[in-house]
């Protein structure tokens, strides 16, 4: 319900509230319409009085107007205190400009200094102007190269769909040929049926895998052609990174086993002939379970798992760890 | 006075406990992985709590179905009540969550099962790679080895503290050694003594009773004698390596030997034996009755 006209959503289900970032009271937007279109005027709220301006109202996002709120001081500081991380030298200094910003923002958010606070920004924004106005030229550049990004993307996935749909026309001509070809045969060669038939059956597969073969390049061509051209594609990292591990280097990169070689499904025999490899029957026989195959299980995790746990904390000795620990209360 | 338990007793009586978590265990044809995690369960749970406060009964069957269902084999609470006289699931349900605060809710328990196959398999790798290493072994006296080193676990490893004590790859290497101690042996030296191997062979065919004790002195003398005849730059260096080596196997066995020790060192409590710390801790878990029974008694004497 608004609480200057009194409307109630029942009676007008589709009424809508606007806030005013200066003082964030609800007003239904047919109030706003009726006391701000004549210009700046007192908040109608009582003891509020703050002056508002029609263009300023806007639509809330967050149910929770502190959140709201926060968000708009955000954004404001955010407009000024523009450096990504690029700009500074090191991380530590970065992250003493990062904890400055949430400083800031605090402080108007929780009303302490408000004053001092806006007037530091002011004065951080007139002596960096030029500072932000070039770090926002660079950002739209940034993201005009994505928008250039996303299209030459599109513009490669329609050339594919072209070329697919050019094949897949010839193709069918292909076959109505064949059919016209087959028929012809029959009324005149003096081979059976079936003989036609297969020989038939066998060019059409080999013409089917020399065409899946020469799509496949084309792709390959287009592929190389779009990522050579594309800017963001030479920021990927190009070396093999270790996954993350909250430990510094608990990663055992020499482990304590050599494995021998593990055979695949289709080279394990009923016979037991483990040469070279581990031996063990049952493994062996799950190995060539289709079923598990299928999901993903291969033999050589299990061995790799089994022989990792024998290795995890063989050396860690609990009574000699005990003995040197500092006795501690538990 | 009421009688308290004393540690000891304590100690006896959750040792025949231990040994029914293995029985209800066979009963429902539970995996042995269940079985390991259910025993660690109870153990840690009496590790921070005592039987006059809990009574084990109840807190065994928690821990079994609770490792069934950590472990991946769920049976209902339905069914699995039904199969046990005089408990229900309501006991079991409102156990199960101090069951799981005394464990801090941990629930993956490493077992020395995975490691003892991965030893299984680097018996193989080290002994019968690139060829046979021991004339008397072959895959399937490993395959051999491996099925009683299981039973030993099953037998020793589960109701015993070794779980609190040794890590898991240890424990596996305890049973290993325990059961077969020439092959382990040779396979440990092989491992973790890459570096005189050769000349150590040559002295373990004369004794394989013996700990190594006085062999290896010698050993190291000549091996230091040896290098000494080489480059005298690297000398050092390969000498600490060796060292380091040599201490680090020796680590390994007395570790191991202590494991199988204490490991063994548990004997079977009898059941009038837990009965009669039952009797003792029943007034401990129901201090009412106890009281009843004495103002019983004095009404009786005042009479």
């Amino acid at each position: 319900m608004c609480p200057i006209c009194k409307t109630d959503k029942y009676l007008s289900p589709n009424m809508t509230f606007l806030i005013n970032p200066e003082c964030y009271h609800k007003i239904c937007e047919s109030c706003v319409d009726r006391i701000f279109s004549l210009g700046p005027a007192p908040c109608p709220y009582p003891k509020c009085g703050k002056i508002l301006r029609k263009n300023k109202f806007k639509q809330q996002v967050f149910d929770d107007l502190r959140i709201e709120r926060e968000i708009d001081i955000r954004k404001k500081v955010g407009n000024v205190y523009n450096k990504t991380e690029e700009d500074f030298p090191s991380l530590k200094e970065y992250n003493q400009y990062l904890e400055n910003i949430e400083e800031i923002v605090f402080k108007l958010n929780n009303d302490v200094d408000v004053v001092e606070t806006l007037a530091e920004l002011d004065k951080y924004e007139q002596e960096h102007k030029l500072e932000i106005l070039e770090k926002n030229m660079r950002e739209s550049e940034k993201s005009a190269d994505l928008v250039k990004y996303q299209e030459a993307m599109e513009r490669l996935k329609q050339e594919k769909r072209k070329i697919q749909e050019k094949m897949d026309l010839e193709d069918l001509n292909f076959q109505r040929e064949q059919q016209q070809k087959l028929l012809d045969k029959m009324a005149t060669s003096s081979e059976t049926t079936e003989e036609i038939l297969k020989q038939l059956e066998v060019q059409k597969q080999s013409r089917l895998t020399s065409r899946r073969k020469q799509l496949q390049s084309i792709n390959e061509n287009l592929d190389r052609q779009f990522n050579s051209a594309n800017p963001f594609h030479k920021h990927l990292p190009e070396e093999v990174q270790t996954p993350f591990t909250p430990f510094k280097g608990d990663r055992d990169l020499n482990k304590k086993y050599t494995m021998l070689p593990v055979l695949d499904a289709e080279e394990i025999m009923d016979t037991d002939n483990s040469h070279g490899s581990y031996y063990d029957p049952y493994m062996n026989k799950l190995a060539k379970v289709k079923e598990f195959l299928g999901a993903g299980w291969r033999l050589n995790h299990v061995y790799e798992r089994a022989l990792d746990e024998a290795f995890i904390g063989l050396g860690c000795i609990i009574e000699q760890e005990k003995t040197s620990a500092k006795p501690t209360l538990v | 006075m009421i009688s308290l338990l004393t540690p000891e007793e304590e100690a006896t009586y959750l040792d025949f406990y231990s040994n029914n978590i293995i029985k209800t265990c066979n009963f429902f044809k539970m995996p042995t992985q269940v079985k390991l995690t259910a025993a660690s369960f109870f153990k840690k749970f009496y590790l921070v709590n005592s039987v006059m406060e809990y009574h084990p009964k109840n807190i065994l069957y928690t821990c079994v179905f609770l490792a069934a269902k950590s472990e991946n084999y769920f049976i209902s609470i339905d069914s699995f009540v039904r199969a046990l006289q005089g408990t229900e699931a309501a006991h079991i349900l409102d156990l199960e969550f101090i069951v799981l605060q005394s464990l801090k809710f941990t629930l993956l328990v490493h077992h020395p099962v995975r490691p003892l196959y991965g030893f299984f398999l680097d018996f193989q790798a080290v002994l019968l790679h690139p060829e046979p290493v021991m004339y008397d072994v072959s895959v399937d006296t490993l395959g051999n080895l491996y099925n009683r080193a299981k039973d030993w676990l099953n037998e020793h490893a589960v109701t015993s503290d070794v779980t609190f004590l040794f890590t898991p790859p240890q424990i596996a290497l305890a049973a290993m050694y325990d059961t077969d101690k020439r092959i382990t042996d040779r396979y440990l030296k092989r491992k973790f003594l890459k570096e005189d191997k050769e000349k150590l062979n040559v002295i373990k065919e004369g004794d394989e009773e013996q700990p190594d004790q006085n062999t290896e002195p010698q050993n190291e003398e000549s091996e230091k004698q040896g290098v000494v005849k080489e480059e005298s730059e690297t000398n050092s260096h390969h000498n600490i390596k060796l060292h380091t080596q040599r201490e680090h196997y020796e680590t390994l066995v007395r570790t191991i030997r202590k494991c199988i020790k204490i490991a063994k060192e548990v004997k079977p409590t009898t059941r009038e034996e837990s009965k009669e710390i039952d009797k003792k801790c029943f007034f401990a878990l129901n201090p009412k009755k106890l009281i009843d029974k004495r103002i019983k008694r004095l009404a009786l004497e005042e009479k």
